[in-house]
């Protein structure tokens, strides 16, 4: 993103408003991601029953922008110039889904295969070599 | 020099940990409230240059309150506990092995 333009003195582009800035946007952004909303979802009927999804969810990123003028003088125009840039990411898992009767309510945790078979294979090469060095460490002590 | 101590201050990370309720749902006699732990880590502020922020969201319980009486069931994380377990049993393994190691060699030298 990165803007030059030419307007006349005392007149700051629409972008440089207060309120407008990326950072306070992005900081809008961060106060939207906060809440009990983004972790339990929309309870779902089930005849007597009511399901709700429930998951873990993080947000982050971060954004930054300068501008900078070719300075000031009465009656001319001034360069403006902006530029910025800015990144981020989110990701949700889903914990468990709370049952709720009329007789009780259970909560039932979901396990992610998935990403748990991903942290096996990276933590399996770590606990072979540590469980050889362990072996040849106890034959040597023998 | 302000224009210093404003940066710096700008930059001060600032950390927000608690606890919020949602809306009760209402299912037969059972009202349930379901509870969220927000962590939020935020560096800068709002129109400053520039913002870095992280946002972490976790259920932690349901507020179950029927005839009057209310019960905390707690909402486990199956997955992150299998994840903390396998990591703490491939350090602990880790420096297990290191210490018998390095024990080994102490003692070869000690008998040389």
């Amino acid at each position: 993103m990165s803007e030059e333009m030419q307007r006349p003195e005392g007149q700051p582009p629409e972008e440089m408003t207060p309120g407008a800035d990326p950072v306070t946007l992005f900081f809008d952004a961060m106060t939207s991601a906060i809440g009990v909303n983004t972790v339990f979802g929309e309870p779902v009927k089930a005849g007597e029953r009511v399901l709700i999804p429930v998951a873990e969810t993080s947000m982050g990123g971060g954004v930054g922008y300068g501008r900078g003028t070719d300075g000031e003088g009465e009656g001319r125009a001034v360069r403006v110039g902006i530029g910025g840039g800015g990144g981020g990411g989110a990701t949700t898992r889903a914990v468990a889904v709370i049952v709720a009767e009329p007789g009780g309510v259970t909560v039932r945790p979901i396990v992610d295969v998935g990403k748990l078979a991903l942290a096996g294979l990276a933590n399996a090469v770590g606990l072979w070599k540590g469980a050889m060095t362990f072996a040849k460490a106890m034959r040597k002590r023998r | 020099m302000s224009e210093l101590v404003r940066s710096i201050r700008a930059v001060r990370p600032r950390l927000h940990i608690g606890l919020a309720r949602g809306e009760p749902i209402v299912v037969g006699e059972r009202e349930i409230v379901p509870v969220a732990r927000s962590v939020v880590l935020t560096l800068g502020r709002p129109g400053g240059p520039f913002a870095i922020g992280f946002v972490w969201n976790r259920p932690v319980a349901v507020l179950d309150t029927w005839r009057g009486q209310t019960r905390r069931i707690p909402i486990p994380d199956v997955t992150r506990r299998i994840m903390l377990a396998l990591a703490a049993s491939a350090l602990l393994l880790t420096l297990a092995a290191r210490h018998l190691r390095r024990r080994a060699k102490s003692k070869r030298r000690a008998e040389r």
